[in-house]
This record gives C-alpha cells, sequence and structure tokens, in this order.
C-alpha cells in the first residue's frame, strides 16, 4: 500500500506533477523574458531612482544603479538556468563516460576511473571554481557554465557505474550476448536506455547542485558580473543592507529556493522510479 | 442482486454468482459472468491456459485485484453466509489471512527478503490479533506441521537461505497458520521441480485433511489439478467452458492431449554437429571476509560432461534444477568460461575463438533461456527483439528484418499485436515464445532450448513444437532440450541424459532411460510425472529431500544419501560409479550404479 500510496502522491511520488510543473514553468518564463519583463535590464531610466521599494512603477523595486528587480530577475532567469542547463549537459556526458567505462572495463580501469572521481569529490568544489575563476579572471558565462560542469559529474559517475553494472548483469544482456550482438550495439540498445531513469535523476540532481553554485559565484563577484542579471548578483546589489535592501533579497531568493527544492523533489521521483525498474527485474 | 443471494446453501462455503471483472486498459473483460459453488471440506481445481484469468478469478475472491481492475456491480462473492462484495477494505482485511489462506505462486516473491521466516510466519497471525508470543509459538508448530526438519531453525532463517520448495513450505504455514475456512492456492507448485512439487502437494493434502480446509486450487496442468481435486473447472478467455468431476476432466484431457507427433530421429554417422568433451564448470564464491576457511569455496557446477549431437538430432537433458543442466548450457555457449574441457561446433574448437569469430559462430547455436521473460530487453517490442538476431548477423535490414520478425512470430502463433508489444505487456506464455522466435530468427544449427515450455500450454505447446519439428525436417534444426518435462522430453529426444550434481548418472540412445530407467534416482524422477490419475499417484517411489547442492563432494556416487536402493552397502559411499553399458543386451544405456549393472 505504501509504495503505491507513494506512487500516487503528487510531491513526493515517482511522478511529482506539481515539481515538474514548476521546473517547466521556469523554463518558459526563462525563454520568454523578453515578452514578460517590463524593461531592458540593464537599462537605468532614471538614475535618481536607486534603491527604491516595490511600487507600481516598479512592481519588485530598484536596484543600486535603478534598474527594474523584476525585469532583472526575469532576464536573470535565463542566464542561472542557462549556466546551470549547460552545466548538466557537460556534467552528464562526463559523468556518463567515465562511470559507465568503469564498469564495462573493470578490475583496473575501474579503480582508477573510480579512485579519480573520488579525489575529484575529495576536493571541496566551491574552492576548486573559486581558485579557478581568480587565476583566470572574468571567465564569461559559457566558461563559467562548462567549469561548474567539469567540477560536477562525480555523482552522476556513480551513479551511472552502478546501474549499468547492474544492467550488464541482467538476464537479457546475457540474452542478447548469446545472439550474438555486438559490444558496440550492446551498449547503445541494450544497456544505454535503461539508463535512462537513472539518467534523468542525475540530470537533475545536478541542475539543483548547480544552480546554488552558480548563483553563489556570482553573488562574491566572481561569476556573471554586472550589469549582467544573475539570481545571484541582484541579492549582491543589497550592498550589505539586507534589512534596509529587502527586496533585492527576498525575491531572488525565494526563486533560488523554489528551484532547488522543485529539482530535489524531482530528482527523488526518478530515482524512485530507477529503483523500482530495477527492483521488478527490468531496465526501462 | 437478488434476495435469495442472501441465503446460501447451508453446506456451500464459497458462491460466486455472475462474477465479471473489467480491465481499464481492456475491452473484452477478463472475467465474464463465472458462477460455481465450492463445498465446506471439497477441492475445486481450476484451470486453463495462461491469460485464461484463472489468477483474476483468485484475486476477486481475496478482493486482491491490482489497480485499474474492477469488479462489475451485479457480481456476488459469498463466503459462508457473508457477502465479500459488500465488505469495506477494513472488513475485508479482517478475513483475509484468517477465513481466506492464501499460497502465491512465485514464494521467492511472496516472501518479504529482509524478514527472518519465523516472524512471517507469526506475522500472518498478529495481524488478527494473536498476541506475540503465541503467534510465535505457533509458528514454530506450524513450520514442523510443514515439514521442516528443525523449526527453530528454520523460524531463524531467512528467504534467501531455503531452497524454492522450502520457502513454499513456509508460505503455507504462512497461509494456514490460523487455519482459514478457504485455502486458495494459486499454481502453488509450478516453479518447482516434479520431484518436489509432488512432496508440496502432498503436504496440501494432508495438512487440507487435518484441518478440515477447503481448497480452491488454480493451475494451468490439468493432470496435477486432476489428481489432487474432486471437481475441476476450466476457463478459458474469461469464461467457464467445463465443469466436471475430476475423472471425467481427466478423460477427456487425456483424449486431447496428443502431443503431434515428432519423428525421432536417427543420429546420422560422421563428424557430429556438436562434441563436448569433459566439460567442467566451477563456481567460486566469496565470503564476507578475505580471510579464514569460509574466504572462498568452490562449487563445482558440471563434472565431466561429454556430449554428442548430430544433426537434425533431439538430445534431452533431464534432471533436478540445481543439477547443472543451465551450467552445461551456458558453459557450451561460452556465457560462462568453463574450467576445463572442449566444445567444438562442426570440429570447430569454440574455445580458442576471439571476440569477433566466436560472436559470429553464435549465429549457429543460440539458447532459449531458462527465464525467457527476463531474457527479453525490457524497452524493446518482441519485433525489435526477433528483428535484432537477423540485423546482428548481417542477415537482413530494417523493415525487411521487421517483416521476417513478425512472420516468424505468427508461425509461432502469436497474434498481430504481439510484434508491437513490449514484454511487460505480455503473458508469460507469450514472452517465452517472443525468445523462441528470437533464437530461431538466425537460423540457427543448433537451438539450445532450456526449459522452452515450462510456462505454455497445451495448444500453444503443439504449436511450438510443430515450428521446432518442420526446422528440424527442413534444415537440419539440432536441438538441445534442457527440461524436467520427462513427459515431453520421452517423445521428443532420440538421445537422454540425466544428469544429478554435476555429474551425467544415466544415458541412453532413444528414451530408454525413461522407459526402464536403471538408477533409482531416474526412477524416481520419473515417477514423479503426474499422471492424473489419482490412484497411480499413490505407487509413487518418492524422492525423499532436496538437492544437497553445496554439501562436500563424496568419494562415492553422489546420489547414495538420497537413494532407497534396497542394495545399496559400502561401495556406494566409497567409490564412484563410471557410466557403463546396463548390460550386452544394452550397449546404448549407460548408468553410473553399482546396483543397476547386475542383471535383475
Amino acid at each position: 500500500m505504501g509504495r503505491s500510496a507513494a506512487a500516487g502522491a503528487p510531491l513526493t511520488g515517482r511522478n511529482p506533477r506539481v515539481a515538474i510543473a514548476l521546473l517547466v514553468l521556469l523554463v518558459v518564463v526563462a525563454i520568454a523574458a523578453p515578452w514578460f519583463a517590463p524593461s531592458d535590464p540593464r537599462a537605468q531610466p532614471d538614475l535618481a531612482r536607486i534603491w527604491e521599494a516595490p511600487s507600481a512603477t516598479h512592481l519588485l523595486g530598484t536596484d543600486s544603479a535603478a534598474r527594474d528587480v523584476l525585469s532583472r530577475l526575469l532576464y536573470g532567469s535565463r542566464v542561472t538556468i542557462g549556466i546551470a542547463t549547460l552545466a548538466v549537459l557537460v556534467s552528464l556526458t562526463l559523468g556518463t563516460l567515465v562511470g559507465a567505462s568503469a564498469a564495462v572495463l573493470r578490475g583496473v580501469g575501474d579503480a582508477v576511473l573510480m579512485r579519480i572521481t573520488d579525489a575529484m569529490l575529495a576536493f571541496p568544489r566551491l574552492l576548486l571554481v573559486i581558485l579557478v575563476v581568480a587565476g583566470t579572471g572574468d571567465p564569461g558565462t559559457f566558461s563559467l557554465a562548462i567549469l561548474i560542469g567539469a567540477t560536477g559529474w562525480m555523482t552522476t559517475s556513480r551513479l551511472v557505474r552502478q546501474e549499468t553494472r547492474r544492467l550488464l548483469a541482467t538476464d537479457h544482456l546475457r540474452a542478447a550476448r548469446a545472439l550474438g550482438v555486438p559490444r558496440r550495439r550492446l551498449l547503445t540498445r541494450h544497456v544505454l536506455p535503461g539508463l535512462a531513469p537513472t539518467l534523468a535523476a542525475a540530470a537533475v540532481l545536478s541542475f539543483a547542485a548547480a544552480v546554488p553554485l552558480e548563483t553563489g559565484l556570482s553573488f562574491l563577484g566572481l561569476g556573471v558580473r554586472a550589469p549582467f542579471p544573475s539570481w545571484g548578483n541582484i541579492i549582491a546589489d543589497a550592498d550589505s543592507r539586507p534589512l534596509a535592501h529587502w527586496w533585492l533579497v527576498l525575491f531572488p531568493t525565494i526563486a533560488i529556493a523554489l528551484t532547488v527544492i522543485a529539482a530535489n523533489v524531482v530528482a527523488e521521483g526518478f530515482a524512485r522510479r530507477a529503483r523500482e525498474d530495477a527492483a521488478s527485474g527490468g531496465g526501462a | 442482486m437478488s434476495v435469495a443471494a442472501q441465503e446460501p446453501a447451508t453446506d456451500s462455503l464459497l458462491r460466486v454468482t455472475d462474477l465479471t471483472v473489467r480491465s481499464a486498459r481492456v475491452e473484452r473483460p477478463l472475467l465474464d459472468g463465472v458462477s460455481f459453488t465450492l463445498d465446506r471440506g471439497r477441492t475445486l481445481g481450476v484451470v486453463g491456459p495462461s491469460g485464461a484469468g484463472k489468477s483474476t478469478l483468485a484475486l476477486a475472491i481475496a478482493r486482491l485485484l491490482p489497480r485499474g481492475l474492477s469488479v462489475d456491480g451485479a457480481s456476488t462473492i459469498h463466503l459462508g453466509g457473508d457477502a465479500l462484495h459488500e465488505l469495506d477494505a477494513n472488513a475485508m482485511r479482517a478475513i483475509r489471512g484468517r477465513r481466506i489462506g492464501y499460497v502465491f505462486q512465485e514464494p521467492a516473491l511472496a516472501l518479504d527478503p529482509a524478514m527472518s521466516i519465523g516472524r512471517q510466519v507469526a506475522e500472518s497471525a498478529q495481524v488478527h490479533g494473536v498476541p506475540e508470543g503465541e503467534a510465535a509459538t505457533r509458528a514454530l508448530e506450524w513450520l514442523e506441521r510443514v515439514g521442516f526438519p528443525d523449526a527453530r531453525r528454520a523460524a531463524r532463517s531467512f528467504p534467501h537461505e531455503l531452497s524454492g520448495g522450502m520457502r513454499q513450505r513456509a508460505l503455507i504455514a504462512s497461509a494456514m497458520i490460523l487455519e482459514p475456512e478457504l485455502l486458495i492456492a494459486d499454481e502453488p507448485t509450478t516453479a518447482l521441480d516434479p520431484t518436489i512439487q509432488d512432496q508440496v502437494l502432498d503436504l496440501l493434502a494432508r495438512l487440507r485433511q487435518e484441518s478440515r480446509t477447503t481448497l480452491l486450487f488454480i493451475s494451468h496442468d490439468l493432470a496435477t489439478v486432476a489428481e489432487r481435486c474432486e471437481r475441476v473447472i476450466a476457463i478459458e478467455r474469461g469464461r467457464i467452458v467445463d465443469d466436471r468431476s475430476a475423472t471425467e476432466a481427466v478423460a477427456a484431457y487425456r483424449a486431447r492431449r496428443a502431443i503431434p507427433s515428432f519423428e525421432i530421429p536417427t543420429p546420422e554417422p560422421g563428424t557430429p554437429l556438436l562434441r563436448v568433451r569433459d566439460l567442467e564448470v566451477e563456481y567460486t564464491m566469496r565470503g564476507l571476509f578475505p580471510w579464514g576457511a569460509a574466504a572462498t569455496r568452490t562449487h563445482t557446477a558440471v563434472a565431466q560432461l561429454d556430449l554428442q549431437i548430430a544433426r537434425g538430432e533431439v538430445v534431452a537433458l533431464v534432471g533436478e534444477s540445481g543439477c547443472g543442466k543451465t551450467s552445461s548450457a551456458n558453459a557450451i555457449l561460452r556465457l560462462v568460461e568453463p574450467r576445463g574441457g572442449s566444445v567444438l561446433l562442426d570440429g570447430l574448437e569454440m574455445g580458442r575463438l576471439k571476440r569477433e569469430p566466436l560472436r559470429r559462430l553464435r549465429r549457429r547455436i543460440q539458447l532459449v533461456p531458462q527465464d525467457a521473460g527476463a531474457s527479453l530487453t525490457p524497452h524493446l517490442t518482441a519485433e525489435a527483439c526477433v528483428a535484432e538476431g537477423l540485423e546482428v548477423h548481417g542477415l537482413a535490414e530494417g523493415a525487411t528484418a521487421r517483416r521476417k520478425a513478425r512472420e516468424l512470430l505468427a508461425e509461432l502463433g502469436l497474434p498481430e499485436r504481439v510484434a508491437r508489444a513490449v514484454p511487460r505487456e505480455l503473458s508469460s506464455g507469450e514472452r517465452q515464445r517472443v525468445a523462441i522466435a528470437r533464437a530461431l530468427a538466425p537460423d540457427p544449427d543448433l537451438l539450445i532450448c532450456d526449459e522452452p515450455l515450462a510456462s505454455i500450454d497445451e495448444t500453444s505447446r503443439a504449436q511450438v513444437l510443430t515450428v521446432l519439428s518442420t526446422r528440424r525436417a527442413r534444415r537440419g534444426l539440432a536441438l538441445l532440450l534442457i527440461s524436467h518435462d520427462l513427459d515431453a522430453v520421452r517423445r521428443l529426444a532420440s538421445r537422454v541424459l540425466v544428469m544429478y550434481l554435476g555429474r551425467v548418472i544415466e544415458h541412453s540412445v532413444g528414451d530408454a532411460a525413461l522407459v526402464a530407467p536403471r538408477m533409482p534416482y531416474t526412477q524416481a524422477l520419473v515417477a514423479a510425472i503426474p499422471t492424473g490419475d489419482p490412484s497411480a499417484r499413490l505407487r509413487r517411489s518418492l524422492l525423499r529431500g532436496e538437492l544437497p547442492i553445496l554439501s562436500p563432494p563424496s568419494a562415492g556416487c553422489s546420489f547414495q544419501p538420497r537413494c532407497t536402493h534396497p542394495l545399496k552397502d559400502e561401495r556406494c559411499s566409497a567409490e564412484r560409479p563410471m557410466l557403463l553399458p546396463v548390460g550386452p543386451a544394452q550397449p546404448t544405456h549407460h548408468v553410473a550404479c553399482w546396483h543397476a549393472l547386475q542383471a535383475p
């Protein structure tokens, strides 16, 4: 009963509809920001009106350079989500390559790849990113995304290794081998589709990790820099007076929190699905 | 609902009227107006092909139907004087376990792997208000009654430590602990060996008499049902098509069970298609800690297997599960690396082949695995699965391959919808036939079939055998048939090998080893075949105990500890008998038993 009840729960089950809807909405907002936003996020229509609290003219107030916070928040979602998505693509590719190779190679190859993964995990990610950014100066949006992805593939590689090993030992893989299916086709046609739920979970999970990392860096002034908006550097504009300039802190924080929580819930749903598939002996 | 339904006849325990069950996804009802009564203390068998609705019927009575299936409003189910169809979920929970016991088909799935057997059996009493201490005592008592030699030890063990037969006994104990009025047994022995199946069914019969329980026994195997029940109803496509006494049902069954004559081939002289010499398979088990005596143990699954198969020949490998049949098949196919010996296909040593030549060779020697359902890749349609064999061996591509796959599926009697279905949408019999189609697609010379007919009903079985027979006659397909269905083996095989604990202990050209078995073990195996005749059952020399798979190998005859031969002596435990011809008159019937050789 417990399991079937959980499967139908909109928030915590294998199909967390509310969280998925939230993430979809976020992506739609990011894409459609130019149509929604009341003004250009970099425009400074009236330099006298800095740090204005929310009002009818500026629904979410203005920042240190008199820019419209609502517009910056909407455009900022493009930057934040864009960077996180690109980072996920990088980490998913790296993680799948490393994890699947480790599972297929076994023995020494497996040991080497997984110890590299362990070493990467042992190094604090934030510190690593800060060191690289500090060493190279202004990284630019694209390089920042690559950097976040390149430091975040380890969880994925562990998950993928585990799941690939399980799939490689299933009856249907043995049967495909007995049929004479060549190795490459075995992987692309029989193993990889079975990995889909695991990869989906890993993707959303690394998305949930990439968002706070990027916004954190931007907040510190190491990520996306003004006048380009990011949820992180909007908060930074509160100019160390978060209570006085509460709107600059509150709205981006809500956006970040909702995104991260929704992504975690969705990831948990996918992971549940992967577990249930594994328990029923299947793979897709 | 009529008023009369409130007052069932005094002696009827279960009364089902007009039971109709629908699925949200399928238009045709799964059960269509099923009505029957079962009198108190009686046994009723329910038979029918897979997918006929037998399990749906059992689940509907216990109100355990999965989501998506619903019972029509007009259906009524009465147990004693209670209308089960009117009860709410809580009231029903109080009835399940207390008044209706349920034994499922697959004991491995019905037991919780993380809970000790004792606690699981006790729990079935505890949920109905029996205090913990008393439940534990009763559980021990019941574990003893279902035949655990040491009930305390059994109570402490976990499901994975028990064999299939013992798990089923534990499940029966937990179904019977409150001595329910009605026991529903849904294919309780289908997953078990015939020898074990017999023991479990005897147990059920004994308990039923002791506790005066009424039994609803579901099986696809009429022979088994008829031996154990007084009345048999047959279900097909959700409707009752037959309802009569067991004796009449068996007579009808005998008339129908004519496996299409499968001309038994004579082996041709010359180079055999497959020659296996001295094949040995060993498994290494590692303990939890890399030190101490239990660090690594080796288990010899197959020892000194010699085997030859000519083109077009059908060779059968029989024995209880765990005897090394499947390991032999896997080693011949090089799915596991044998420890020693050689496998030659057309004189070509398979062990020396590198990966790519070995892969290409696999076209010629195909496998129908034991668990056909699990052997199908879950996300591939049946059509894609069958077409794959053509594609990877360069025999056909794309649309042509898929068309050929559909033709092959149709040849095996599968309806059109199967081609586009993924495995979880198919019944187990359909999956098995998809696996057979997949193996036949690349047009192999040799087909290794591991229990190919296990979950296929009579009609489809005939279809499968016809296809195999045609292939054999037209293209010289050879078969290595691994099975414990001795009845089918006897009709098909031109050579029979009987295995016990990894060794061939009896071997004959033709079916002599099964018609006139000399080895006590083979005799017991043959005796365990259900015939549908309750009187024949009593004559059986039952095989006691189970396969001692993990005990240390003895120097003597491996069967000796379970042997009931009157002449059993010290030589049996000291010296391993070799395979020798039974006598000068039977040069092609070999047996490994010191006492079978003496003239009777």
